[in-house]
């Protein structure tokens, strides 16, 4: 029995850390992508359960990932999880994502929020 | 004959002629001397008729003696002139007499009828010509009596001394009115002079021609044209007067004033010795409907120096503003950016405090929370600094949804139980039954407005409780209040301690710590929601914070 994915897309390498490490907590498989190029590229190829979205990427946008994965019809299931710092770019996303998070992400908090995403087996 | 002759001398001859005309007999004479025909006898025989004739000094009358048709001869008498001479010169002077008479008893009527008729009757015609004139001073006295004339002079006086009156009076009147004009156009022309502004009356007829109808004397120290060249053109303004940028707005407020419609606008004139100075040109209209012309009521009105002011101030203004924007802008960045190192701080530490790199001692345990509660606290400076810098750039939206106010309450007190133990605290929640199971509005928001209120009385409280109470207090509004058993607000400052970096005093600054924008920040977060919030507090019994925000009509539909 694997693990459900979680793809952690984040160009700061500490925060990806830290995000991924918080998934492993709650029993994610992750992986981290730190440009929007790749992230594309991933998206295409996986049926993540989780995604963990910056919205300030190298290459791609977040904004631009985020939007195929919405119009990707293979990743309706794919719960999104909005992590910026910047707040009124995330209050325009807010209806694209399942969740829009602030950052400082607490390690904690998005365990949590993670673990409610978790598919049910 | 002879006696007649003789005795009598009434006839001075006395003639018989024979059938041939011959004299045969003579009174005055015995014997008859001439046997010659005489003429007159000749004539005498002849003639059918009675023949008169002066003939020497003396009147003769003489006809034929007919018996049958046979002419027997002529007779003929002679009369003396001198009698019938005196007799004419008789007839004469007694004619002169009565004619000298009559001319003199004539005059007499003549005087006495022009005494009662001619004489009134010129009068009255001179007094009409004189009242024609428009002389009335003058009586009218024709005559006294019971006569028409009298009457009609009588009447007419009456006419010429109501006439008088009515003129002296009017000429009062008018003296009186001339002088009131007099008084009030001095007046006007005084308050027109002592004001700085131009003031006109312009007329555009309906075949587009313009006449100025009134210029007030300013127009020369404003323009430094002639008032005579103003006054003369044939539009509002020599056209060389309006700065050359400002020709199209001068020419649309023409074009307004010619639709009809009032207008205000403000350009730019060249004086003339070429210093530009802005004016500001109000006019009102009015409409002849008759002669489809329009007259213009304008003030033009010299304000360089308020332009001069309002583009400084305009001036600092946008510095003002740009500062301002930059500071948003700064604090927008600077926020974005401490987020990011923060995150790996206080994910790190959790990471650390979760024991995914092993067990932590005890010290190591306690350190870490250290950590995280400075991380967190500078995260909510942060925060707020944000939420302050988009308030100012009016950037700040609210993002409204359906949310049940139990998971406010349970959201809050998980929030801050932390904090309460800490300080041996107890936080107690209450919703009221009349407040709705579900309310509308930007949860998130809300959520911040009430843990900053709780917060804040969990740090102003040293000991008791701080209660959370939900409530209805009418059909349109919810309310949130907070209450605490702390030390209490001193009156004065209960109005200060919204605005921005307002504490109540300077020991509570030191001792709780904070950006000191939080009760700001919830009062523009509350205005932003169309709500207030008051404050009631005593010092040393406690506070009490309450926010009172509409209950959107269409909560129901939007769960």
């Amino acid at each position: 029995m694997t693990n459900p994915l979680a793809l952690i897309i984040e160009d700061d390498q500490k925060l990806a850390t830290i995000f991924a490490e918080a998934l492993k907590t709650v029993d994610f498989e992750t992986e981290i992508i730190e440009d929007g190029s790749t992230a594309l590229i991933r998206v295409a190829e996986t049926t993540p359960a989780i995604i963990v979205l910056d919205l300030h990427l190298p290459n791609v946008s977040g904004r631009d990932v985020l939007h195929h994965i919405r119009t990707n019809s293979r990743l309706t299931k794919t719960r999104v999880i909005l992590a910026t710092a910047d707040s009124l770019l995330a209050e325009n996303l807010r209806t694209e994502a399942d969740l829009v998070l602030l950052k400082p992400i607490s390690f904690g908090q998005l365990r949590d929020l993670a673990a409610r995403f978790r598919p049910k087996e | 004959m002879n006696a007649l002759g003789k005795n009598e001398q009434i006839l001075t001859s006395g003639h018989i002629y024979d059938p041939e005309g011959r004299l045969v007999a003579d009174v005055y004479q015995e014997k008859i001397y001439s046997l010659e025909t005489d003429p007159l006898g000749q004539r005498l025989v002849n003639s059918d008729t009675t023949i008169f004739e002066w003939r020497f000094g003396q009147l003769v009358a003489g006809r034929a003696v007919m018996v049958g048709d046979q002419r027997l001869g002529a007779i003929s008498v002679g009369l003396p002139t001198e009698p019938l001479q005196a007799k004419v010169t008789a007839v004469r002077n007694q004619g002169l007499t009565i004619a000298l008479a009559t001319a003199i008893i004539g005059g007499l009527l003549a005087l006495l009828l022009s005494r009662s008729i001619t004489g009134p009757l010129q009068k009255l015609v001179q007094a009409t010509q004189r009242i024609a004139k428009g002389d009335l001073t003058q009586e009218i006295d024709v005559a006294k009596g019971n006569n028409e004339l009298a009457m009609l002079g009588t009447a007419m006086e009456r006419m010429r001394a109501d006439l008088y009156e009515l003129y002296m009076g009017l000429g009062q009147q008018v003296t009186e009115r001339a002088q009131a004009l007099q008084e009030s156009e001095a007046r006007f022309h005084h308050v027109i002079s002592s004001i700085s502004d131009h003031i006109y009356m312009s007329k555009l007829t309906k075949d587009g021609k313009h006449i100025n109808q009134y210029v007030s004397p300013n127009v020369q120290p404003l323009t430094g044209y002639p008032w005579e060249t103003i006054m003369a053109d044939a539009g509002f303004w020599p056209a060389a007067i309006i700065h050359p940028d400002d020709q199209a707005i001068a020419a649309d407020q023409l074009g307004r004033f010619k639709r009809g419609q009032n207008s205000t606008t403000e350009y730019r004139i060249i004086q003339a010795d070429g210093n530009i100075i802005w004016v500001r040109d109000s006019g009102r209209v009015e409409k002849d409907h008759v002669s489809q012309s329009i007259t213009i009521y304008g003030v033009v009105s010299d304000i360089t120096k308020h332009k001069q002011v309002e583009e400084t101030l305009a001036l600092a203004r946008d510095q003002a503003l740009k500062a301002s924007r930059l500071k948003s802008q700064l604090l927008a960045k600077v926020s974005h950016e401490l987020r990011t190192p923060l995150n790996a701080i206080l994910g790190f530490t959790e990471m650390l405090e979760f024991g995914i790199y092993g067990p932590l001692s005890d010290k190591q345990q306690e350190t870490t929370s250290e950590i995280i509660d400075s991380a967190k606290y500078l995260t909510t400076l942060v925060n707020e600094l944000l939420d302050q810098a988009q308030l100012d750039a009016g950037k700040l939206t609210l993002d409204v949804s359906a949310f049940a106010p139990a998971d406010l309450i349970e959201y809050v007190q998980s929030t801050v139980e932390v904090l309460a133990q800490a300080k041996g605290l107890t936080v107690t929640a209450d919703i009221a039954a009349n407040v709705p199971a579900t309310l509308c509005g930007d949860p998130a928001r809300v959520q911040q407005i009430l843990v900053n209120l709780v917060s804040n009385a969990i740090k102003f409280t040293r000991r008791g409780t701080v209660q959370v109470r939900l409530f209805c207090p009418n059909a349109t509004h919810w309310a949130l209040q907070v209450s605490d058993t702390g030390s209490g607000i001193p009156a004065e400052a209960q109005s200060s301690i919204f605005e921005p970096f307002q504490q109540v005093d300077g020991s509570m600054t030191r001792e709780h710590q904070g950006t000191g924008l939080g009760l700001s920040i919830v009062k523009q977060l509350v205005a932003l929601m169309d709500g207030q919030i008051t404050v009631e507090s005593q010092i040393g019994k406690g506070s009490a914070f309450t926010v009172i925000l509409p209950l959107q009509p269409n909560y129901e539909e939007t769960v």
